[in-house]
């Protein structure tokens, strides 16, 4: 398309808005509450154009370019109506700093920490020198006298763990607003009020986590002065150094730019890549950083003397380690490794066992991964999977079924595509009990039992084949068919929490088969940010042998056969009883290193230069960002030198090499053909299982109770359990109860109630939820530690309850 | 109701019922919208039932319970069928001197009757008053004679036979009569109708909408909600034929929360539609299929604008969008679609029916059919209007309005509501189209009009207009919520007589960059009153900028009360009243205002007794000291 802007004859592609036209020729029109990604708002009106032939002003957000259109963004009258709109936006912004003439002088202050909460200027403002507002004024600029003075006087709010809002700093924009409901699909933000006492806050006045917020981020990210800050931005020093770094705390893989400063990190935040495009969640965004120090960080090597943890120096730790090694070298040996670290070291692992250990009791923690079970699941009936899905088929999906106890939660960007694709008109579809309902789009919710999704999911098979005529299917089943039978691409998206547990194998079973009867896509999601890597790599011939499942290693400690065991990562082992010698290696405490006799500091992997795989099957490169804290080393430096110690051999360094197989299927990205496993020969169905499901309801107990730990993890921690914020924002702590059930025992929201099994009783806060089904209770503990023993080992237990006195 | 499934049948259904009814039936018709029953037409209509039951008529008369009927000073009023007699006012203790006299007797009830302001003549019959008698009462007249709910009354005045005659040609047909007849949209900018519709039925999209506008919010305006009130029916007829014409499958009517009795007969009359098979699947036993919802606004006047209004229906907070892309584009849930304000879906039966060449004899070239006002403020008779387009002001106020109120003088008039101006005395010979009003700087609006007198500070009814829509702005974008507020500050001080000439310039700068960059038309109109009332009462202006002195002595810090010494009778009265102790018994027990403790509140001017009159207002910054 040609069209004429400033007198510049310029062409673009496709439907360009005439402000994204105008950019793409580096003509730069001021706007404030555009944003790339979000839709036109047209509210801070400084993009005003005119347009030849046309009466009046027009915004360049939000008209689109036409074919031949002659466009002026800067005619005298336009430069005039600017100012004066631009100076209508700062009445009601603190505005003495933006127009005072000493303001270049002070530039240099604006870097400092902040103390005072009142912003009466940019210098108290905790948006430093990141502010759009003050970029307008510089470049636009005004005439400072007739600035009428609207400043609102409202307290700061501080009602997140992470997020301030100064409503006093707004200048109602939207973009928050935007990107909370038609990015990220909350609906938190909204615009309360009219005329002068219009806000952008949540509805009824409730605090963000009452509201639903998740602590996202987004809303900061996208704030172009300092309404919402990161809370802690203002007591830090500004940052100097950036790095790209992949977020190791969850399986998506997204990019995040980690901004240092004298080798501490000041703020993470979300980098535009192809995965997660400038969004993120409250783990990358917030808690990636306070990962990095505090009392739970190990700054020194460690080794237990007189029934004590001293801090030694690496030569010593490894000489003991290296004695004990060759010590117990006839009494069994084992090791754990984590499956968040970057592949080389997982390798090094895994080789360091292999090599220098010499032992076959290698496992990866969590594992059988979903990688693991669904690969076996295919060749167990004869097939191989690709496993070549990538996020961006979940955009083109007319429909989304969800096989996840929480995608929202635990697969952030794969949500967000979720809800990109909803915008588009996209059914989702959710089979766990959970409803999920983006701020905007059509779900259907399965809200079934845990552990008996497939009866949801054998009957959307038996309306689309016509199959059990007569018999009473799950209503909700019956609509859900209806869409997947209404043709388009569909995506069928299945996490570690669906297949694990007694109904495991069937749940896959129907997942798969009804992929295959609708040519779905059929995208696993992994569980931790590198267990798709380990897959890989183990397919790529990485480890001379196999591993084996958690739960051997789990079984040979208890029965004593090992000595020695060597822990990556905590194993998460209910009973564990610690072995004659244990070498911890991990960059922060966890019982079990709390137990150990040697303990590694290891580096984070941000410390490190690494290779990521995320679910999708992007491989990744993670540069290190920052030196390691204080002494900690990455960990496949700590096993090389280990193993130097033990066994001096030429190709220890060798370690971080990474297999020439390792290169993967990019079928998706390459060639554009959605769903191109599925409808792959060789792939077909399979009979469908009919193991019995969990039991259900026993004479006096009428409730089921089952406990949902919680999966926010790093290196087999609980990251909720050092983290209160997050285990508010998770909602841990409460027992969740069907509302009508809750109505019948007059228990309402805050109660605390009694939860008798056949054994000791359990008192927790309740929390009454109308999509859960009656008769079920969904406990999500917050304790870890010595509390957590006690809660009940098998889950669904059979209870009964009462409100608490 | 029967359900009718093809145009046969329905016209059986209208033989019927108008079979079913004796000619020259004797009615008893009663205004009871929500102004009538706020005047007490409830109980005049139980009275009547009970005093007719009593003397064993219940059979022979009827009692017609109808919306209103445009006369608002004189509700509730009842109308005697045949003989056409017009009482006015009527309380429950004159019901049986009616029946008796007029009902029994035959004979006219002199006291009840209206009379003729002029000349002081009793008016027996509605056409003989003049306030009716320059109107041309095309969608309104029907309102006598409609009980808006039931479907009935409407098939029986030929209603839904515009539907039959529309559906029995085609959507390019419909929309070509709607076209030569000259429509305009009744909501305020007067867009061709026709034209909107035809760029809607030119999308290619499966599903369309259309919307009937009914969140009516301008102050002192009730013409919608009039119509919606007293004929739902009739809307409805228009939303049907309209979706044929475009092709639309689903209608919304759009309706204020605070309209009760309104939302209440729409809903009744969608229903009533829908069982006689007029909505629904096949209608009258065509391929058409149209149904309609009514849904209920939750009171911002924001709501009102096109993208506003359809954010609104789909539950999303009631705030506009920019244009392009025009709902006619992508509109309700993003479908194209279609919004006309009551009156003009009113209208679409009347051109289908009767014919263009009919209608577009009505009006002035450009400027076709009629249009409703509500006539409001300082003139003698106030109430519902309908007048060809072209009618010129004078005629408005003078002849229909029956002149200003206790012989004061004409200020201005308002026309538009807070998105229009004020036209002074020498626009009164201004004839009311769309083009003659813009230039003289106001709209047509959706037909409010406000007649001021000379005791009407022109600045104080800026400020007015203006903190109506600084508090009803959605707060989108910051020229509408902060200038509207910026503007209204500035007026507030040249009312209190603090602004300085700067403010003035200010003001207008303002003014002009409001009216500019706003989003949408709230914004963009809303310095409309200010605009207009500099252009024609600037003296006004620099008269409380300059000497600080309101012409008009509204503006309270401008003014104080004082006592003419020589009518002063010492009675105390004002002194007791005064709540800021002002007023003391000077020499000659005769009283003084101390003007400095005086507050001009104006409760000693009302306190002091009629036959003394002693009190006036004088200005506290006398033009020749000045400050």
């Amino acid at each position: 398309m040609r069209l004429n802007i400033d007198g510049r004859d310029i062409e673009v592609g496709g439907t360009p808005t005439i402000l994204a036209a105008a950019r793409q020729a580096g003509i730069d029109i001021p706007s404030l509450c555009s944003h790339e990604g979000l839709e036109p708002f047209g509210g801070c009106r400084l993009c005003l154009v005119e347009i030849e032939g046309r009466k009046g002003c027009f915004p360049s957000c939000a008209t689109p370019a036409l074919e031949k259109m002659v466009v002026r963004t800067s005619t005298p009258k336009l430069v005039s109506l600017r100012k004066r709109v631009l100076t209508l936006i700062l009445a009601e912004h603190p505005c003495a700093c933006l127009v005072c003439g000493e303001r270049k002088t002070c530039e240099v202050l604006k870097q400092t920490q902040k103390k005072s909460e009142d912003v009466t200027g940019c210098q108290h403002c905790p948006a430093k020198s990141d502010c759009r507002l003050a970029q307008m004024v510089e470049i636009i600029g005004i005439d400072p006298k007739h600035i009428p003075s609207h400043y609102r006087g409202l307290p700061v709010r501080r009602d997140s763990p992470f997020i301030d809002r100064d409503p006093n700093l707004c200048i109602l924009c939207g973009k928050c607003v935007r990107v909370c409901s038609g990015v990220r699909g909350s609906g938190v933000l909204s615009f309360v009020g009219r005329g002068s006492g219009t806000m952008i806050d949540t509805s009824f006045d409730r605090s963000l986590p009452e509201s639903g917020c998740l602590s996202c981020g987004a809303c900061v990210d996208v704030c172009p002065t300092g309404a919402l800050t990161e809370r802690t931005v203002r007591y830090l020093p500004h940052p100097k150094r950036t790095g790209l770094v992949i977020c190791p705390l969850c399986p998506d893989g997204c990019s995040m730019e980690l901004m240092s400063q004298a080798g501490q990190p000041v703020v993470v935040k979300p980098a535009a890549s192809p995965v997660n495009s400038g969004q993120a969640c409250v783990k990358g965004r917030f808690l990636l950083r306070e990962l990095h120090d505090g009392q739970a960080r190990i700054g020194r090597p460690m080794v237990r003397r007189n029934g004590e943890l001293t801090e030694v120096s690496w030569d010593e730790a490894f000489e003991t380690a290296a004695g004990a090694i060759r010590r117990l070298a006839g009494q069994g040996s084992a090791c754990i490794l984590p499956t968040d670290i970057s592949l080389e070291d997982m390798q090094g692992f895994i080789r360091f066992a292999g090599d220098v250990l010499r032992t076959g009791l290698v496992a990866a923690s969590p594992s059988p991964s979903i990688w693991d079970r669904t690969a076996g699941f295919a060749s167990e009936n004869g097939m191989r999977l690709p496993f070549d899905q990538r996020l961006e088929d979940i955009d083109k999906a007319a429909w989304v079924l969800v096989l996840s106890a929480d995608v929202r939660a635990m697969h952030p960007m794969v949500w967000l595509r979720m809800v990109a694709a909803a915008r588009q008109g996209a059914t989702l579809i959710l089979a766990g009990r959970r409803a999920l309902r983006p701020h905007t789009g059509r779900t259907i919710e399965g809200r079934v039992v845990p552990g008996r999704e497939y009866v949801f999911l054998e009957d959307m098979t038996a309306v689309l084949t016509s199959d059990k005529p007569g018999t009473a299917l799950h209503p909700q089943a019956i609509a859900a068919a209806g869409i997947l039978a209404g043709g388009g691409p569909g995506m069928v998206l299945i996490d570690a929490g669906f297949v694990t547990g007694p109904a495991g194998e069937r749940n896959l079973a129907a997942a798969w088969n009804l992929a295959r009867l609708t040519g779905a896509g059929f995208m696993p999601l992994g569980a931790t940010a590198n267990d798709r890597g380990l897959f890989e790599l183990t397919a790529a011939g990485g480890p001379s042998s196999p591993l084996v499942p958690l739960k051997t290693i789990d079984k040979a400690v208890s029965d004593g056969k090992v000595g020695l065991l060597y822990l990556g990562c905590d194993p998460g082992f209910r009973d564990f009883r610690k072995p004659e010698f244990l070498i911890c290696q991990v960059p922060r405490w966890t019982r079990a290193a709390e137990a150990a006799d040697v303990v590694f500091p290891a580096a984070m992997p941000y410390e490190a230069d690494g290779t990521f795989i995320n679910s999708e099957g992007r491989i990744q490169k993670s540069p290190a960002a920052i030196h390691p804290h204080k002494e900690a080393r990455p960990d496949r430096k700590i096993l090389e030198a280990l193993a130097e110690k033990l066994s001096p051999r030429p190709d220890h360094n060798a370690w971080e090499r990474l297999p020439e197989g390792l290169t993967l299927p990019d079928k998706a990205g390459e060639t554009g053909t959605f769903v191109a496993s599925v409808r792959e020969s060789g792939l077909k169905s399979v009979p469908q299982p009919t193991a019995p499901g969990p039991s259900t309801s026993v004479p006096g107990f009428p409730f089921l109770l089952y406990v949902e730990a919680s999966e926010d993890r790093f290196r087999g921690a609980d990251l909720s359990a050092e983290f209160k914020a997050l285990a508010g924002i998770r909602g841990l702590g409460k027992v969740l109860i069907n509302r009508d059930d809750a109505v019948a025992l007059d228990i309402s929201k805050g109660d605390m109630i009694e939860i008798s099994p056949d054994g000791p009783v359990m008192i927790a806060e309740a929390c009454p939820d109308i999509d859960l089904p009656p008769g079920l209770l969904i406990l999500r503990p917050a304790v870890a530690g010595e509390a957590a023993g006690r809660l009940p080992a098998c889950s669904p237990l059979p209870v009964k309850i009462r409100r608490a006195a | 109701m029967k359900k009718s499934t093809t145009p046969v049948d329905l016209r059986a259904q209208r033989r019927e019922i108008l079979d079913s009814r004796a000619a020259g039936e004797r009615l008893i018709i009663i205004s009871s919208g929500t102004c009538g029953q706020a005047s007490g037409s409830q109980a005049v209509i139980d009275r009547f039932n009970e005093e007719l039951e009593k003397r064993g008529l219940q059979r022979s008369v009827a009692v017609k319970i109808t919306g209103c009927h445009g006369l608002c000073e004189c509700e509730p009023d009842v109308l005697i069928w045949p003989e056409g007699l017009y009482y006015r006012n009527v309380e429950p203790t004159q019901v049986p001197l009616i029946i008796e006299e007029t009902v029994i007797g035959g004979r006219a009830v002199e006291s009840l009757l209206y009379k003729d302001p002029a000349t002081g003549l009793p008016c027996k019959q509605p056409w003989d008053i003049p306030f009716y008698r320059k109107q041309k009462r095309l969608l309104t007249e029907k309102n006598l004679f409609l009980d808006p709910e039931k479907i009935d009354d409407y098939l029986a005045i030929d209603g839904y036979e515009a539907l039959t005659k529309a559906l029995s040609r085609t959507p390019e047909w419909v929309i070509g009569e709607v076209g030569k007849a000259g429509l305009r949209g009744r909501g305020g900018a007067g867009f061709p109708t026709d034209v909107k519709w035809r760029m809607c039925r030119s999308q290619a999209s499966g599903a369309k909408y259309i919307i009937c506008n009914a969140d009516e919010g301008d102050p002192g305006a009730y013409m919608d909600r009039n119509l919606l009130e007293a004929n739902p029916h009739g809307v409805i007829e228009g939303m049907i034929i309209g979706a044929y014409a475009i092709g639309a499958c689903k209608g919304v009517i759009f309706v204020r929360h605070e309209y009760p009795l309104a939302v209440r007969h729409a809903l009744n009359a969608v229903e009533q539609a829908r069982e006689a098979g007029l909505l629904g699947n096949n209608i009258l036993g065509s391929d058409f299929s149209f149904d309609i919802d009514v849904i209920e606004g939750s009171g911002a006047f924001v709501s009102g604008e096109e993208t506003a209004l359809i954010a609104s229906i789909e539950g999303r907070r009631g705030q506009p969008t920019p244009k392009p892309p025009y709902p006619a584009e992508r509109g309700l849930y993003g479908k194209p679609t279609v919004i006309n304000n009551v009156e003009t879906w009113a209208n679409i039966p009347l051109i289908i029916l009767r014919g263009w060449e009919w209608f577009s004899a009505i009006g002035k070239p450009g400027n076709r059919g009629t249009k409703i006002f509500s006539l409001v403020g300082k003139v003698n008779i106030t109430g519902l209007v309908e007048v060809p387009l072209g009618t010129t002001l004078r005629e408005m106020v003078e002849d229909i309005g029956g002149g200003i109120k206790g012989g004061k003088k004409f200020k201005a008039v308002q026309t538009g509501g807070p998105s229009g101006g004020c036209l002074p005395a020498e626009k009164l010979d201004l004839p009311l189209d769309y083009e003659s009003l813009a230039a003289a700087g106001t709209i047509m609006g959706s037909g409010g009009m406000i007649v001021m007198d000379e005791e009407t500070c022109m600045v104080d009814i800026a400020l007015y207009f203006l903190r109506f829509t600084e508090s009803e702005s959605c707060g989108q974008c910051a020229p509408c919520r902060v200038g509207t507020r910026r503007m209204a500050e500035i007026l507030k001080s040249m009312t209190s007589g603090t602004a300085t000439p700067a403010d003035l310039e200010e003001l207008e700068t303002l003014a002009q960059t409001v009216k500019e960059t706003s989003l949408c038309g709230l914004g963009r109109s809303a310095p409309n009153p200010v605009l207009s009332t500099l252009r024609w009462f600037r003296d006004e202006y620099m008269a409380h900028v300059i000497d600080k002195r309101c012409p008009a002595r509204v503006c309270r810090d401008l003014i104080y009360y004082w006592i003419d010494p020589k009518k002063c009778l010492g009675c105390g009265l004002c002194s007791r009243a005064c709540p800021a102790g002002a007023i003391s018994k000077g020499d000659g027990g005769k009283f003084e205002i101390d003007p400095a403790a005086c507050k001009s509140c104006g409760a000693c001017s009302s306190a002091c007794p009629g036959k003394a009159k002693a009190i006036s207002k004088r200005d506290r910054f006398p033009k020749d000291t000045g400050i």
